[in-house]
């Protein structure tokens, strides 16, 4: 036995030392799968509620809610979850990078490959109908200073003043809709005819948050308010099917422009 | 088992039967002690007594990890990757114990760099062997090691892509820019002289 090998296998004698147990290197390496596999699956919720936020945005009323194109996808433009988004990429990346045979893929093929499978499940959620109901539940649990931050669209929808009301249904018969904004205001929706004609086929229901564009009607109430066109911010259960067609009623520009005289 | 017979093991033979008789170590040890032993001191330009205590840790820190070795990898590509790591994590801590600056002066290595460098036409055969380790010594360990790992220790870019941990597009290029940093330090040595 060399000078060497003999002192290793002394020292290893001598201090006790045994390998590390199979099971923690298992352990570990299911660790960096698992917290990649959670980082794309909450990746792919971002994704969803992106698309969901961008594809039911109102882009046929940016004149009316911010009078500019641009200045309509700045503020309507979901920065929570485009962050969060950004942040779970890297963290995936990170995760995937402390796997065994992560480091013979380049930084692009990785990143690249958990943006697709992030973007493909974000794309399954979305068709579900899951990310509506995950945003609406996250945002429920929070405390309201917060909601804006989770959908920027509230802020645009919160301003009864300019005509823009959101918030939740609370009752619903065929003249009057009562809503809560999300300022916790009670309001008095009142309907016109083709409203209720197209809220029949629509089937709104008690606890569905909707978002409606009218006028306050301050000779009946000081929370009356006259609704024009009716949308919920959600999609429904049961993916793009099951969704309703936004139908605008009436010539909306040529009402707006008459409100605004 | 004799002696002679578990000498004809392979490298992954070894670990399974070391897993059962610590003893069996040893001959691991025995066949790797040389080759990593050379490469910690031409990566690294620690004297002999300061390697082989790096060698010694090293071997202590395979012997721990026996369980993490990956069936898919090479044992050697494995065991210098510890290697490997622990030279480079710990190099400001040897880089201060660094007196002398030695390689041993192996002919083949001169050629290969000397040949793949293209390098023969400006040095003269009598220099080309101290000026060419004259030069490795001032690189940047990160150029250095991928030089040595290629033209010195013989390894392939798959196996220098599993001790590094980068992927094989990465290795071409850490060669390619440490050649450019080999041929830039030679161009400006002749005019220190």
């Amino acid at each position: 036995m060399n000078k060497l090998a003999e002192k290793i296998i002394n020292q290893i004698k001598k201090e006790e030392i045994k390998p590390t147990s199979r099971w923690r290197f298992i352990v570990k390496d299911s660790f960096f799968w698992g917290a990649f596999v959670v980082s794309v699956v909450i990746g792919g919720m971002a994704i969803a509620i992106i698309l969901n936020t961008l594809l039911n945005n109102d882009w046929d009323l940016y004149m009316e809610l911010s009078g500019d194109l641009a200045q309509f996808i700045v503020i309507t433009l979901p920065y929570f979850w485009l962050v969060l988004l950004a942040g779970f990429i890297i963290i995936a990346y990170l995760n995937i990078k402390h796997t065994k045979k992560a480091y013979r893929q380049s930084f692009k093929i990785i990143v690249g490959g958990v943006i697709l499978v992030s973007f493909l499940l974000g794309l399954t959620f979305y068709n579900l109908g899951v990310a509506s109901y995950f945003d609406r539940g996250l945002i429920q649990r929070l405390p309201p200073r917060f909601h804006q931050m989770m959908d920027s669209r509230l802020g645009v929808w919160q301003e009864p003043e300019k005509g823009f009301l959101i918030g939740e249904i609370q009752s619903l018969d065929e003249e009057i809709m009562e809503l809560r904004d999300f300022e916790g205001e009670l309001w008095q929706v009142s309907l016109t005819a083709e409203l209720k004609e197209f809220l029949s086929k629509f089937l709104l229901h008690s606890n569905e948050r909707v978002r409606i564009m009218g006028d306050i009607d301050l000779e009946k109430c000081e929370r009356c308010f006259s609704a024009i066109i009716i949308r919920p911010l959600d999609m429904r259960r049961g993916g793009m099917k099951n969704q309703p067609k936004m139908i605008p009623i009436g010539d909306l520009h040529g009402m707006m422009k008459m409100d605004n005289n | 088992m004799e002696d002679q017979e578990i000498s004809k093991k392979t490298d992954e033979e070894l670990i399974v039967l070391t897993l059962k008789d610590q003893n069996c170590f040893l001959y691991l040890v025995r066949r790797y002690e040389q080759k990593l032993f050379r490469y910690i001191s031409r990566i690294s330009n620690l004297d002999k007594d300061d390697a082989e205590d790096v060698l010694q840790d090293i071997f202590i820190k395979v012997y721990k990890n026996l369980n993490g070795f990956d069936i898919d990898l090479k044992f050697s590509s494995w065991i210098y990757r510890i290697t490997h790591n622990e030279v480079i994590s710990n190099y400001r801590k040897y880089k201060n114990k660094v007196k002398v600056v030695s390689f041993d002066k192996d002919e083949e290595f001169v050629k290969g760099i000397a040949d793949e460098l293209d390098v023969e036409e400006n040095l003269s055969l009598g220099e080309s062997k101290e000026k060419i380790f004259d030069i490795l010594s001032k690189m940047n360990i990160k150029y250095r090691d991928v030089l040595i790992l290629k033209f010195l220790e013989g390894k392939s870019y798959h196996e220098i892509s599993d001790i590094l941990k980068k992927p094989e597009g990465t290795v071409g290029t850490l060669i390619s820019r440490a050649k450019k940093e080999f041929l830039k330090i030679l161009e400006q040595e002749p005019k220190k002289l």
